[in-house]
């Protein structure tokens, strides 16, 4: 599968909106790989072309990697930063499936939904623990151990397994632990590089869950203001073996 | 997989509080395999160990078995026997994955929980149908009959397909025996030994069950001082074809 982080910020992107912080100062100068429009992945797999979560800057991230082909679009949670962009796609031209477990899409039907969005969207409901199935790949959601619906993926092609966790929390359930055990590829949602949170866990703590699960790769993303501008996290993964850290249209194949 | 049996006795255990039937007596004054603690079994599956019921006896069960990791907890439905010990879980120190079907979980919910059970025992839902896949491993819960919400389950591992019955009258979907149909190993509650008896399926009707579904192995628990008592059960047993009686304490491989 192939896998492409068109955005790769948390909840405010890098710059934050008014900020003069040193690191979104420099992004508003520098540009490039400091600059982090909100949460999407696109993994492209057999025939199927899954968007993982919908960001309120989709419109500009779909434009700028010229994405014209999409089959579904999975939602993690029903957070504005994760699924503001859906409205977007009112004007898709064509039909997509909308994978989104019930409670979540009943959030999101709510407070993101249109009239026109039914037109374009099918909503197909998961299940976590339970395998999506589709031709020659499936997708086992699991969730994230938060009160509010918060979920994450196990994306399995052939013998690759590849995990996202979304925004967990450093403490996990079990079940994810073990649906993450010798994963090829895990990524990781990760504002904050050492601030300790209870909702989120730091880069610190990801990289001790890679050990623990043994992971055989993993990739840092949904990067806040708060953590290292991209050259130095750079900097600092390099020295931490099999550990990447993703920017705004990064793609690799798995 | 390895599975052992923590407490093999039906609702009341042997020997029933107050009870001076022969059976009772006797399990009283020889103790040992005559005596039954309320029902619970622990899956040793590839890297989770999954404990099956909390009877009110768990505690006592868990010390005596000296076991220490449990990664998450299977309920089959919401009668004290079975669920009565959940909140010795108060006092576990590490985090647990609590499988409930919704329903279930709803009517054992206690307000005094607070968020503090809840927390240690993540709420990870399951349907009945609906396979919950590990990597490497899965279990299928499914429906039986009995007065309230009853699940019991198929596990998968290694080649091998096991069956747990829980409560259950004799008489089950068909989706159940589609289940069964060539499993290495059913593992059934039976507090009784011969029919008729309305509510659960006997001892005796259990092996005409194992031989129509073509199992090998059959293993039988959950057993009342209305049974016979284990010593005697044990040479009804070694008459039949593959059928064990569970005690306490009983460990077997898969």
């Amino acid at each position: 599968m192939k896998i492409h982080f068109l955005g790769t910020g948390a909840a405010e992107g890098i710059p934050v909106i008014g900020c003069d912080c040193a690191h979104c100062t420099r992004a508003r100068n520098e540009g490039g790989k400091l600059v982090r429009e909100r949460n999407a992945i696109l993994f492209s797999l057999p025939g199927y072309e899954l968007l993982v979560d919908c960001a309120p800057d989709i419109r500009g991230l779909v434009n700028k990697y010229r994405i014209s082909n999409l089959d579904g679009i999975l939602a993690t949670r029903s957070r504005y930063d994760h699924i503001g962009g859906i409205k977007e796609f009112e004007w898709w031209p064509g039909q997509l499936d909308f994978l989104a477990e019930d409670t979540l899409f009943e959030t999101i039907k709510r407070e993101h939904w249109t009239e026109a969005l039914d037109a374009v969207m099918f909503h197909i409901p998961y299940y976590p623990g339970a395998s999506l199935y589709f031709n020659n790949f499936s997708i086992v959601p699991f969730a994230a151990r938060r009160q509010r619906p918060i979920f994450g993926i196990s994306v399995k092609e052939g013998q690759t397994r590849v995990v996202y966790t979304s925004d967990t929390p450093a403490r996990l359930t079990n079940y994810a632990l073990r649906v993450m055990w010798e994963c090829d590829l895990l990524i990781v949602n990760t504002p904050t590089f050492d601030t300790i949170l209870e909702n989120h866990i730091n880069v610190l703590e990801a990289i001790e869950l890679k050990d623990r699960v043994g992971a055989s790769k993993m990739i840092l993303t949904y990067i806040s203001h708060e953590n290292k501008p991209h050259d130095e996290f750079e900097e600092f993964v390099r020295q931490v073996e099999g550990v990447s850290v993703a920017y705004d249209g990064m793609m690799l194949e798995v | 997989m390895k599975i052992q049996f923590l407490g093999t006795g039906s609702a009341e255990g042997i020997p029933a509080i107050g009870c001076d039937c022969a059976h009772c007596i006797r399990a009283r004054e020889e103790g040992g395999k005559l005596t039954k603690r309320r029902n619970s079994v622990l899956f040793s599956l590839p890297g989770y160990e999954l404990l099956l019921d909390t009877p009110p006896d768990i505690r006592a069960s868990l010390a005596q078995s000296k076991i220490l990791r449990i990664d998450g907890i299977f309920l089959t439905h919401a009668h004290y026997d079975h669920t009565g010990g959940l909140e010795e879980f108060l006092y576990w120190k590490r985090d647990l994955d609590l499988f409930v079907e919704r329903g279930v979980y709803e009517s054992l919910r206690h307000e005094e929980w607070g968020d503090t059970l809840p927390d240690i025992a993540f709420h990870c839902p399951f349907h009945p149908g609906m396979a919950v896949r590990f990597d490497g491993f899965f279990f299928t819960p499914f429906a039986v009959n009995h007065p309230v919400p009853c699940f019991g389950l198929a596990i998968y591992e290694n080649d091998h397909k096991t069956i747990y019955t829980s409560d259950t009258r004799n008489w089950f979907s068909h989706y159940a025996y589609s289940l069964m149909d060539g499993a290495d190993l059913l593992i059934i509650n039976t507090p009784h030994f011969a029919p008729p008896h309305e509510d659960h399926i006997t001892s005796i009707e259990a092996v005409e069950l194992k031989e129509r579904m073509g199992v090998n192995r059959l293993v039988l628990t959950h057993c009342n001082h209305h049974n016979l008592p284990h010593d005697e059960l044990e040479e009804w047993a070694q008459g039949q074809d593959g059928v064990k009686i569970a005690y306490d304490g009983l460990e077997i491989e898969v």
